[in-house]
């Protein structure tokens, strides 16, 4: 539905000596019908003029986007038939207008007959649970409640792809996994290809079938949320203790293959990889004991499950270590 | 040409909504022209102060036209300008972009829906006018023509504004020069300029349609037989101005989409 083959986005910057910087370098990844992918990077990593570049607004050094299969390029410029956007989040729509007219001007700009102009708002409307909301001006909506009107504006004319830039930031709690489902049903029921960009991990794991990590205007890794955990151990011991470790005790750890050690001033943390050991539970055993006999004070023993955030951190490190300095 | 009704409706909907939502923002606009007219007039009237009826009656009606044309052209001139500023501020102008094929046909749209509005506007401000000043002014089609020509060609230069604005954003200034610039062409004539000043400013958009259009208003031109020969150099100003004005813009928002500053303002 969306296929992105080797764009890249180049800025000429600086008078009057010119300076090229690369925001996004051969981006390739494609994302099929029905399917929520999510590129996560960190600020500045190349996300928004991704998104952007796919709906025309930024045009691309080199590279194309090829969205259901029609290219976007020269006069065929205009997306807005396949697709809908959120890029702005709550400020995406008319905040002196109410929601009922927000949807009306928005479908008549992106060619919704008149004649099913007023259907598709209510029905919009009434799906983002609006309704009751749908003649009040928006500049007196909760911002949960501007975001999921901007996206039912995306949505006005039953676009196949959404594409939303950072669509839960500066939402609370409820409104964020409000959205959330909702984006999860656009996709399972609606079958909407959505392209979300964010750097909330929480998000990205609960909605997305599969996520690319993007870094300096690169993709580092694509794939399932369980691919991405696989660059992790799957899970790890952890030993929490309070106190100063000794040299005699410090030495004793090192010899257990495998083993993280982080300390700080009154105590520390030991992370034992399960996958990969010998035998793990000899060696939870050992490092308590190691606890215990440095005088040490045991304060937790818990098993770890890795996180994307954990993944995410691990795999940017990855990149900036790999990175010509 | 439906896609433009299509979105002609659609502006002139969002418009009337907001001149109903804001409807005394909307009278002290109209209070606003007024006062500075009035202001402008009596001062002028005082200067002229022992001259003939009939010469007082004509410069009257000049006055109002210019002023009444000024008031539609500054309304165009700072158009795009305007609007572009507002739709960045607002976070709306690259969901404009997104939604539209062609974002010059909306702001096309939007003007025309603009002027609708305006027209309605100046209805109580025309009146207004006529029963301060007691003037009775002539407006023959042949006027109407001379006032389209006018307002396309200001819309062509608006246009290469707007352009700027989207390349080097922050240009608010410029249309108000050009406003300043306008709102002596609508008070005094281009004839009182030395040669050479003359023929230079002429070619700006407005100046010779508004000389055109208090004549006819007045009665010193012909009137409802206006000539070829004083249409054509207005229509071809008002073509060139509007051609130079969409190459312009296209090529503007093309750089901007290149360097990506379609968003920021």
């Amino acid at each position: 539905m969306i296929r992105v083959e080797n764009l890249r986005k180049v800025y000429s910057v600086g008078w009057p000596r010119r300076k090229a910087i690369e925001a996004v370098g051969s981006l390739n990844f494609a994302i099929e019908r029905g399917e929520i992918f999510g590129l996560l990077g960190p600020n500045g990593a190349g996300k928004t003029t991704t998104v952007k570049m796919i709906c025309g607004l930024i045009r691309s050094t080199s590279g194309r986007v090829i969205l259901d299969g029609h290219p976007l390029s020269g006069h065929s410029r205009w997306p807005s038939r396949l697709v809908g956007a959120v890029l702005e989040g709550s400020r995406n729509v008319y905040w002196n207008l109410t929601a009922l007219e927000n949807l009306s001007y928005f479908g008549r700009l992106r060619g919704v007959r008149e004649a099913d102009l007023k259907r598709r708002a209510w029905m919009l409307l009434d799906e983002f649970g609006l309704k009751e909301k749908a003649r009040d001006v928006v500049g007196t909506f909760s911002r949960g409640m501007q975001q999921k009107l901007a996206i039912c504006c995306a949505l006005v004319n039953d676009p196949p792809i959404l594409l939303a830039d950072e669509p839960t930031l500066g939402l609370d709690v409820a409104s964020a996994r409000a959205i959330r489902a909702k984006l999860r049903h656009l996709a399972d029921e609606e079958s909407r290809t959505i392209l979300l960009t964010t750097h909330n991990m929480q998000l990205a794991a609960a909605v997305c079938d599969r996520v690319g990590i993007i870094d300096k205007g690169r993709l580092i890794r694509e794939g399932t949320i369980a691919d991405l955990l696989d660059v992790l151990e799957t899970a790890s011991y952890v030993v929490e203790y309070a106190g100063t470790l000794s040299e005699a005790a410090a030495r004793e750890l090192s010899r257990i293959p495998n083993l993280r050690h982080s300390a700080e001033d009154a105590g520390g943390e030991i992370h034992l990889p399960v996958d990969g050991a010998e035998s793990p539970s000899r060696d939870l055993y050992g490092v308590i004991d190691i606890v215990r006999t440095g005088g040490l004070r045991l304060l937790l023993v818990h098993e770890a499950k890795p996180s994307l955030e954990d993944a995410f951190i691990r795999l940017t490190e990855e990149d900036a270590d790999a990175m010509p300095r | 040409m439906r896609c433009l009704g299509r979105l002609y409706l659609a502006e002139l909907r969002r418009r009337l909504a907001l001149l109903r939502r804001y409807a005394l923002g909307t009278a002290a606009d109209v209070a606003t022209f007024y006062l500075i007219f009035m202001g402008i007039f009596l001062s002028m009237r005082s200067i002229v102060g022992d001259a003939q009826p009939e010469e007082l009656a004509q410069l009257a009606t000049g006055q109002v036209v210019g002023f009444l044309a000024f008031y539609f052209a500054s309304m165009v001139l700072s158009f795009v300008n305007n609007h572009l500023r507002q739709e960045v501020e607002q976070g709306t102008l690259e969901q404009l972009f997104v939604s539209s094929r062609w974002f010059l046909l909306v702001l096309l749209a939007r003007l025309a829906a603009s002027f609708t509005v305006d027209l309605v506007r100046f209805i109580p401000l025309c009146a207004l006018l006529v029963l301060s000043t007691g003037v009775s002014i002539r407006f023959p089609p042949a006027a109407g023509l001379v006032f389209i020509l006018l307002l396309l060609g200001v819309y062509g230069f608006s246009l290469i504004l707007g352009g700027c604005a989207l390349l080097f954003k922050r240009t608010g200034q410029l249309p108000f020069l050009f406003q300043i610039l306008f709102l002596g062409f609508g008070f005094s004539s281009l004839a009182q300029l030395p040669k050479g000043v003359d023929a230079f400013l002429s070619l700006l958009p407005f100046a010779r349609g508004v000389t055109v259009l208090k004549a006819i208003a007045a009665g010193t031109d012909g009137g409802a037989t206006l000539s070829w020969a004083t249409v054509m150099p207005l229509a071809v100003n008002a073509a060139g101005y509007v051609i130079v004005g969409i190459a312009v813009f296209l090529w503007t928002e093309r750089r901007a989409k290149q360097k990506g500053l379609l968003g920021r303002y």
